[in-house]
């Protein structure tokens, strides 16, 4: 899957601004940066599940169909559900209250599939199972609050597989979680990624949690990509100062100053007023980094590196 | 870490609930013991449901204590405290959007605590809401902001500087960064810190985030279904664990360095508390009889300092249980 040249725009300004990522099959490409940053609004603009009021103006998300061939797709929303499944932070706002959860997946199915209740409801016990619970019949009959946030995490991917996707975009899919509760979704996610051969975009704010996942990274500040590459890469070897600085707060727990009131132009580097090594060429003329394309690279003046190719497969 | 400034100190604490059925009982806490120094931040960790907020909440009266004693300095806090005593705990909770009034701004906020805190009332209060504002590294333009108008992160410091209003000796501080990223978290954790060392007030920072706790405190307490099963010096604790559990804990963090490939060394979800024994016992790797029948005693094997309890506690550098 490729997107690219992405515009959302909110009520009173862009919120992503001609961004875009690749998504290699099998792989799973990670979005990080502050709050704020736009990762969200980029991956729900994936599936155009954005909030009222937002709105995407630009770019295109194609994916490969079966011989290969990338296609544009049409509508985005007919995606959504379909080839595309969307894990959210908060599992207790993700399920229906008043709904055992085995009826709630249970009318994913139907939906997705067409299957009569009694066929539904065998999907919905091997799903659970899928997602690792041992006793699958036993949770299908329970409602959300019987359950620990952990077990309702699972209950969620296990909605977003039952339209059997290719695509899971997962929104800060751990970050509510206990730490070893988040280890065990990592691990489901990573399981699940190999047995299905599910691509996952993954937008967190925990550089750990990352590292732990994902194949690429595509840092974001302000609604523009500022660094892509892979993993190891970005994370061991930033070249924007961007990325430097948020992996230092990460580390040593050092505050990371606030970002100063949008007034940045069109072609100002975003990180100019808190950046240390910020010269009169921020100003302007940022080489603006394409995430679509098949190399690493900045949107940093400053970068000399050479940009790295990967393997695009 | 005993600076002589006081300390506010729990001793055999337990806190129980009602439960759902006819005199059902939950036992959140069971026997925990706790002392949070004047200037010194002290870290409450463990899984969801560990019982580590209900410490907090009945250290400032929100919870059913059934048995135990709670001090500040000399005075027994609870229900027959005086009021002045009971103010000089001040709790901040998780989500800060939730505990401030959205129609009122941060400036309302502000000077409301402030026209209730014991120092105004006394006569002799100068602190007022740019100060307070001030203290937790915000800009004073902030001040004729709502709640709406502000990122999370500085929600959280406005509700800190509120908690700051009743001029109290002890923070507790609930999971205050849970709904922060990264960055955001470590600014809001530095303001704790710094108010521990500028104004000499005792934090309680309860979190499931190891990092934060790494960051800023000094000392550790480990919880797991209601029990406290290891404290000491953060340096201790968090290099060198003697229970089993803290071990699993920090070995479940997820590593900027490299990929975990070990399985997990925790699996499942907390239980339910068991009748006899350690309760760790169901998910510990160490596990032998007598850890299902008698329950450990914390002991002091290293240091006098830092407490576990654990029939058999980890030796440090190795990982293996000392026997």
């Amino acid at each position: 899957m490729i997107a690219s040249g992405i515009v959302v725009e909110g009520p009173v300004g862009p919120l992503v601004n001609d961004a875009g990522l690749r998504l290699p099959r099998g792989a799973c490409v990670g979005v990080i940066g502050e709050s704020g940053s736009g990762k969200t609004m980029l991956l729900r603009s994936l599936i155009d599940l954005l909030p009222e009021g937002v709105h995407r103006s630009a770019g295109a998300v194609s994916t490969a169909a079966a011989d290969g061939e990338l296609r544009a797709l049409p509508t985005l929303a007919g995606w959504r559900g379909h080839g595309a499944g969307m894990v959210f932070q908060d599992p207790l706002a993700a399920l229906d209250p008043s709904m055992r959860v085995g009826r709630f997946i249970s009318e994913v199915v139907r939906h997705h599939s067409g299957r009569s209740r009694l066929d539904a409801a065998h999907v919905v016990a091997t799903l659970l199972g899928e997602v690792g619970f041992a006793e699958p019949e036993r949770i299908a009959r329970s409602f959300p609050h019987q359950m620990s946030n952990g077990q309702r995490q699972r209950v969620v991917l296990a909605v977003a597989l039952a339209s059997e996707p290719d695509v899971l975009l997962c929104d800060e899919a751990t970050s509510a979680l206990d730490t070893t509760t988040q280890a065990q979704i990592i691990d489901l996610l990573v399981g699940l990624q190999a047995s299905r051969g599910l691509s996952v975009v993954f937008v967190t704010h925990d550089l750990a949690v990352a590292n732990q996942i994902c194949d690429q990274i595509v840092v974001m500040l302000d609604g523009r990509v500022l660094e892509t590459g892979p993993t190891t890469e970005v994370l061991h070897r930033p070249r924007h100062p961007y990325s430097a600085a948020l992996l230092d707060a990460y580390r040593t727990g050092r505050e990371l100053r606030a970002p100063e009131a949008a007034g940045a132009g069109p072609s100002v580097c975003p990180f100019r007023h808190r950046c240390a090594e910020a010269t009169s060429d921020c100003d302007g003329a940022i080489p603006w980094v394409d995430a679509a394309a098949v190399r690493s690279g900045s949107s940093c003046v400053h970068d000399t590196r050479p940009p790295v190719l990967w393997d695009a497969s | 870490m005993n600076s002589g400034g006081g300390a506010l100190t729990a001793e055999q604490l337990s806190v129980e609930y009602r439960g759902a059925g006819w005199r059902s009982r939950v036992l959140a806490v069971r026997n925990a013991t706790l002392r949070v120094n004047a200037g010194e931040v002290v870290g409450l960790v463990g899984e969801s449901g560990s019982g580590k907020s209900s410490v907090a909440r009945a250290l400032v009266g929100l919870a059913p204590v059934t048995a135990g004693v709670m001090q500040l300095d000399d005075t027994v806090l609870g229900p027959s405290a005086p009021r002045s005593r009971r103010r000089l705990v001040q709790m901040v909770f998780q989500n800060p959007r939730a505990s401030l009034n959205p129609r009122r701004t941060v400036r309302q906020a502000l000077t409301e605590a402030l026209a209730a805190s014991p120092a105004r009332a006394g006569g002799h209060g100068t602190e007022t809401a740019e100060h307070l504002l001030a203290a937790v590294s915000l800009p004073v333009g902030l001040l004729d902001r709502l709640p709406h108008q502000m990122s999370g992160g500085q929600c959280q410091r406005v509700a800190i500087a509120r908690a700051l209003a009743a001029q109290p000796r002890y923070l507790l501080a609930d999971e205050v960064t849970a709904a922060l990223d990264a960055t955001v978290a470590a600014g809001v954790v530095s303001v704790l810190r710094r108010l521990a060392n500028e104004r000499r007030v005792g934090v309680l920072l309860i979190t499931h985030d190891l990092r934060t706790v790494e960051w800023i405190a000094d000392s550790v307490a480990v919880m797991y279904l209601g029990e406290i099963v290891e404290q000491g010096p953060a340096a201790d604790v968090l290099n060198r664990p003697l229970h089993p559990y803290t071990a699993a804990l920090l070995a479940a963090r997820p590593s900027l360095h490299h990929r975990r490939t070990e399985p997990l060394p925790l699996v499942g979800d907390l239980g339910t508390r068991a009748a006899a024994g350690c309760q760790f016992a169901p998910r510990c790797p160490f596990v032998s009889g007598d850890c299902r029948t008698v329950a450990p005693i914390p002991t002091r094997p290293l240091a006098a300092t830092h407490v576990v309890a654990c029939h058999h506690p980890l030796v440090p550098h190795d990982g293996a249980p000392a026997r």
